[in-house]
């Protein structure tokens, strides 16, 4: 019985010595791995940025203060001399001072009563201590009329060259464009050589960058009708020019 | 009782072994583990570093929401350097190209009243970034 006690009590002395080494091997990895030191460092570096966001906002308001200022967009709420208009940044709220002249749609001078929800208005005025738009003119006007105009880019797969078409695929967005030309478009081409120059629809060549600005209508891929085209040599030409290549005017 | 004792001391390595060598296949293999997940703990990721995805565009001048007196004006701004600007405004539209430290400018004309100015700015990646600016043409006396 002592034997084995004896026995017993020697193998797990031997194993004792194996437990720290077996510790030895966790710590010797745990030391590869990334410390949490990064996570703080960045928090760190987080809390700085959103600091000194802070501070130039906070300088930007205090030089804006007496700055002339204006707010365009429908009236949403009339509280006393406080309007809420909804602008394309979001609703702004402004206070009419009492002196301000509002002009109605006529061109004449209206009173403050006169306002009515979803009247499109602008109004100017100056930034207060309070940064907080004072209003000292407010004219209601007709809602401007969106342009309607949008951008489109993508690389020319086919052109068209009886109908003046050119089919552009916007490879990011995965869209085809089909974009048509016509005598007012005006079109220019920046060529191998790095130079922008006027260009002629025979000038634009397959695999050329497209920049376009135009009318859009829809029917199965969307069709732009083109004001202004800028057009980027592809890759092909670059790779094929001599210094001596020329662009044509 | 020397050799038991030496059986004794051989039993107690065999089995250190056996547990070291299970505690370090255990470890290795969860690293393995951690290596295959891109982690974002620690601020390191192991992912391939990502195309850039983002433009910087800069209005310069006028301010937004600024009020002019002229019925043109000049837009200044700056973005990544050679990206094509395209500017749409009531009046018309531009494209424009940024230098090689990125600045540009275009001159536009304005309408009466309230201007919204779309600006926006793209690479030869197709990477865009837009920006609307918000400018009052009006000469009455404020």
């Amino acid at each position: 019985m002592k034997k084995k006690f004896i026995k017993l009590l020697i193998i797990i002395f031997t194993l004792a010595i194996f437990i720290p080494l077996g510790n030895l091997v966790f710590a010797q990895d745990e030391e590869i791995t990334p410390t949490p030191k990064v996570t703080s460092e960045d928090e760190n570096v987080k809390e700085i940025r959103e600091a000194v966001q802070d501070k130039v906002k906070d300088i930007l308001e205090e030089n804006q203060q007496g700055e002339k200022r204006g707010y365009s967009g429908p009236i949403m709420t009339i509280e006393n001399l406080n309007l809420t208009l909804q602008t394309t940044e979001g609703e702004k709220v402004v206070k009419v001072a009492t002196d301000a002249a509002i002009i109605g749609q006529s061109g004449k001078e209206i009173e403050l009563e006169d306002l009515k929800k979803n009247l499109f208005v602008v109004a100017m005025g100056y930034i207060t201590e309070e940064a907080k738009l004072e209003i000292h003119r407010l004219v209601v006007q007709e809602k401007p009329k969106a342009s309607g105009k949008e951008v489109i880019n993508g690389v020319i797969t086919d052109i068209s060259t009886e109908e003046e078409i050119l089919t552009i695929k916007n490879e990011k967005k995965g869209l085809i464009f089909t974009v048509e030309i016509d005598k007012n478009t005006g079109i220019s081409r920046k060529g191998a050589n790095g130079k922008t120059v006027k260009a002629k629809f025979s000038d634009l060549e397959e695999n050329d960058r497209l920049f376009v600005i135009g009318e859009p209508t829809e029917n199965e891929h969307k069709i732009i009708t083109a004001s202004i085209i800028l057009a980027v040599a592809g890759p092909e030409e670059e790779k094929t020019s001599t210094p001596s290549s020329s662009t044509s005017e | 009782m020397k050799k038991e004792i030496l059986i004794a001391i051989l039993i107690g390595f065999i089995l250190g072994l056996i547990i070291t060598f299970g505690i370090w296949t255990a470890n290795k293999s969860l690293k393995n583990t951690q290596e295959e997940q891109p982690s974002t703990e620690g601020g390191i990721s192991v992912s391939e570093p990502e195309k850039k995805e983002t433009l910087a565009l800069e209005i310069i001048e006028p301010k937004n929401n600024s009020i002019s007196d002229e019925e043109e004006i000049t837009i200044k701004g700056n973005a990544d350097p050679s990206t094509v600007i395209t500017i749409i405004y009531q009046e018309g539209e531009e494209i424009i190209e940024a230098d090689e430290e990125g600045n540009f400018e275009a001159e536009i004309t304005l309408v009466g009243g309230a201007n919204e100015i779309q600006i926006s700015a793209f690479d030869e990646e197709g990477n865009e970034a837009s920006k609307i600016l918000n400018i009052i043409y009006s000469t009455a006396e404020i």
